[in-house]
């Protein structure tokens, strides 16, 4: 079947979250700071707040009291906070380059830009540090290990530590992942609407409308309730959309001083510096193994880098210690704080990261060995997980290696690199194992059998491009034992029944199985099915 | 956006007027630079002359040679039947730069007055000597990759974005210039400047000089020429380096040669010693690559870009290898 929002969306009737048109709608843009560390000093407004149609300019100096940016009691420009996301427009610290630290709106976006050209800052200026090399120098254990030693980023270790530095064959090699930016098509926009004084709307691009209502709530001292958000479409997101980012605090901020429904959205130099990014990361791999094949030992290093204000930690480590059966093995994970926006997930996030560096190494491992490369890998394949001890649910890894293998012509493949050409082309035949969990999480889907004789399924749950709204509609008319053409699946909106966010690939298992259980129980709940024709069922409806 | 003045003459005299006159009007055509400099407050133009309506646009055959109107699209030139059959090496460029979209929109004239995509240039919260003179270079000691490797100086290392303009340095345009005193022809080699000490001027045209033409004149470089862009995405971005070259062989002998570098320098870089190292040589690897060496002499790299350094004479030999072979 065709995507069921597909004509929408290639003729623009989608509607997104930039594109909602309220009464008496203003227009935010922000200022960003242009050092990466310091303090302001002073802040020049008077030619912006003068400049044609502009409602209000924003800053610290005059920005309201946000009652959930409470002082974390710790100095956020030490590196070793737990921390939090920034508090927009709290005080005069910036932590890193465009940091906002003013927004100006206006009735319509051209003057609102023009005038935050006009707003003029000076600083105080302090050492900052972005250079990764650097602070890998003062890498620290995550605060979640420190407190929790059985935490997933805690240093781990079975058999004998580093064992892998006394053996006779052995690899020891760095790898290198540099920041990556998720830029999706859409960038990150919101429309903030006060509807009351305790009342909030937000048209919002998340990957999740409860996250976001949850942390709109707490940032407003508000019940849950009074929040609601808004993301029917999303215009790809990657990861970069299961976070608040400082864009919305100050859009928010913005909709309660003007007292107006006030849009924002990022330009695309911004997507740079606002809203997360994969984070540059370090890691060193040292394997040890037997002549016939056998690792003996892996130690797996990483430091990833985060911000000063926010401890991100990414699960990079997690299958090493479960991939191969190797008897010694020892994983640590470290964060090296910069003065930079925070980072965040992005698609196929540690676990992609860290599969780069356990499978180069065991590239470099078999070379060393003279072993074909997925033999090599055949002779560690692991039956149980050799990090918990438990028998696998399922997995037919081997199956995948052989199919892949007869598919790409694995066997003509030559052990020394270079070996095969066509033309001036040096030709190279290469693999890699990647794993994702299985993920899973609550969910609440209602289904409602309508007179006209079709089924409105509703959750709060969003589509940031899979196609969530097409396999919840093929998942209940399967159900339902209905055409699709009779379901019509409504998503991406906080008040609907509640789903976690679009992440860790979770929402079709998930979101799926309780569309599927609401579907059985309104089944159930009919006298007969498939319903009888629409008329016969609307004229029963009205003399009930 | 500034509040700004807009014109559209229909006359070249009145054009030319509107801009001499007036030290704050800018010529606009294609808009597709001069506009986005002026979103981001880099360019705050008082007055806009759009010189769309002037009659420029003609792509003729002159006695010897052609001529292309300014205000001719770049996507027309690269189609056009005689640039084609004698000046493929043009069409190259052309269609190796921007998109289709900006292609539409751009014209000669402003191809070759487009300004650099120094990121520092279109910063406005950093030092530039090129937007604001005196306030110096953040390039110098900056993330300075995309950076000239000839000809810079201490106040300026930006380098000349244009794809089309390394063809026509390299293929002996010259460019017709009418001006508040006059007429004048222009070597395309003299159009643009190295940076010294006057970084904020691109070239050396005088306060309200109108570009109406390029002349081409006939050569022999119908068959073996190449437009070598390296990029680092397919499509729709600067060179990091392009060499644009035409051969003229004769049992396998090089009768003569035209090269050029992009990316390198705030010009188009033409390599007439490269050019003279090649004369009666072989057509061989070999000889590309002594006058590649040759081409080399004298560039200097910064922090970032010493990559060009061999970049650079990689892709004068692979342009010259492919133009040889073609």
């Amino acid at each position: 079947m065709n995507r069921v929002d597909g004509h929408q969306k290639v003729t623009g009737a989608a509607t997104y979250s930039a594109e909602y048109d309220l009464p008496g709608i203003c227009y935010g843009v922000l200022v960003g700071s242009t050092i990466a560390k310091g303090r302001i000093t002073s802040l020049d407004t008077k030619a912006a707040e003068r400049a044609p149609g502009v409602l209000a300019v924003i800053t610290h100096l005059n920005s309201p009291k946000v009652p959930g940016f409470k002082p974390t009691g710790k100095d956020p420009s030490q590196p070793q906070t737990v921390g939090g996301p920034l508090k927009v427009f709290h005080d005069d610290k910036v932590l890193f380059n465009d940091q906002p630290i003013a927004i100006v709106v206006a009735d319509t976006l051209e003057r609102a830009k023009h005038a935050a050209r006009l707003v003029k800052a000076s600083y105080a200026k302090e050492t900052h540090q972005t250079n990764m090399a650097a602070a890998a120098a003062q890498a620290f254990l995550p605060t979640q290990a420190k407190k929790n030693p059985k935490s997933p980023m805690a240093d781990y270790q079975r058999g004998q530590a580093d064992a892998y530095r006394t053996g006779a064959l052995k690899i020891e090699q760095e790898y290198v992942i540099p920041t990556e930016m998720h830029h999706p098509m859409e960038m990150q926009s919101i429309t903030a609407h006060w509807e009351a004084a305790d009342r909030l709307t937000l048209y919002d691009k998340t990957q999740g409308t409860m996250g976001t209502r949850r942390d709109f709530a707490k940032e407003w001292n508000l019940p849950e309730e009074s929040v609601k958000v808004i993301a029917t479409f999303v215009g790809g997101a990657f990861g970069n959309a299961l976070h608040s980012w400082p864009h919305e605090s100050a859009a928010v901020i913005a909709a309660k001083v003007v007292n107006r429904p006030v849009k924002l959205m990022l330009t695309r130099e911004q997507m740079f510096t606002l809203v997360g990014y994969r984070p540059y990361t370090w890691q060193k791999l040292g394997m040890s193994a037997t002549p016939d094949g056998k690792i003996t030992a892996i130690t797996h290093e990483s430091i990833g880098q985060t911000s000063s204000y926010e401890e991100f930690t990414e699960s990079t480590l997690a299958q090493t210690r479960m991939m191969y059966a190797s008897p010694n093995l020892t994983t640590r994970y470290r964060l090296a704080a910069l003065d930079v926006s925070s980072p965040i997930w992005m698609r196929g996030p540690g676990e992609a990261t860290g599969a780069f560096a356990l499978e180069s190494a065991m590239d470099e491992m078999a070379y060393l060995l003279k072993l074909d490369p997925l033999e090599f890998r055949l002779r560690n394949y692991t039956d149980q997980d050799p990090e918990k001890n438990r028998p696998w649910s399922t997995k037919f890894l081997k199956e995948c290696y052989q199919l892949g293998a007869e598919r790409i012509g694995w066997s003509k493949r030559q052990l020394q690199p270079g070996a095969l050409r066509d033309g001036e082309w040096l030709i190279g035949y290469g693999m890699g194992v990647g794993t994702f969990g299985a993920h899973r999480g609550a969910a609440h889907v209602s289904a409602q059998l309508r007179p006209d004789g079709t089924v409105l399924l509703r959750c709060a749950t969003t589509d940031i491009g899979p196609g969530t709204g097409t396999a919840m509609t093929q998942i209940a008319a399967d159900a339902l034992g209905l055409p699709p053409s009779k379901i019509v699946f409504e998503l991406g909106n906080s008040d609907y029944p509640q789903a976690g966010s679009q992440g860790g690939s979770s929402t079709v298992n998930t979101v799926g199985q309780a569309a599927q259980d609401a579907c059985l129980a309104l089944k159930e709940s009919c006298a007969s099915w498939p319903p009888p024709a629409p008329q016969l069922l609307a004229r029963r409806r009205r003399k009930t | 956006m500034n509040q700004f003045q807009y014109v559209r003459p229909t006359k070249p005299q009145a054009a030319i007027d509107a801009v001499a006159k007036d030290a704050n009007a800018k010529f606009i055509a294609g808009g597709t630079n001069l506009v986005d400099l002026m979103k981001r407050g880099v360019m705050t133009p008082q007055k806009l002359v759009d010189i769309n309506r002037l009659p420029l646009a003609k792509i003729e055959t002159m006695g010897a040679g052609l001529r292309i109107g300014a205000l001719a699209l770049n996507s027309a030139v690269a189609d056009d039947k005689h640039v084609r059959a004698q000046h493929p090496l043009l069409a190259l460029a052309l269609n190796a730069g921007a998109s289709p979209q900006l292609r539409n929109m751009a014209t000669v004239g402003g191809n070759m007055l487009q300004r650099t995509r120094c990121s520092y240039f279109y910063d406005l919260s950093m030092p530039c000597n090129k937007r604001e003179p005196g306030t110096g270079c953040a390039a110098l000691e900056g993330v300075n990759r995309m950076h000239a490797i000839f000809g810079a100086s201490e106040q300026c290392i930006a380098v000349h974005p244009s794809d089309m303009s390394v063809a026509l340095v390299a293929l002996d345009a010259t460019v017709l210039v009418s001006g508040p005193k006059g007429d004048r022809r222009i070597a395309f080699a003299d159009l643009h400047r190295l940076p010294g000490t006057t970084p904020q001027r691109d070239t050396n045209l005088e306060p309200g000089e109108l570009i109406t033409a390029v002349d081409l004149p006939t050569n022999a470089f119908t068959r073996h020429v190449h437009y070598q862009k390296v990029r680092e995405r397919a499509s729709y971005a600067f060179a990091l380096v392009s060499a644009a070259v035409a051969l003229d062989i004769e049992n396998n002998t090089i009768k003569a040669a035209r090269l050029a570098l992009g990316g390198v320098a705030h010009k188009p870089w033409r390599l007439a010693a490269a050019e003279q190292a090649l004369i009666g040589k072989p057509a061989t690897e070999d000889s590309f690559r002594q006058a590649a060496a040759v081409a080399m002499q004298g560039a200097k790299a910064f922090k970032y870009n010493a990559y060009k350094l061999k970049l650079a004479p990689n892709a004068l030999v692979q342009a010259l290898k492919t133009a040889a072979a073609a």
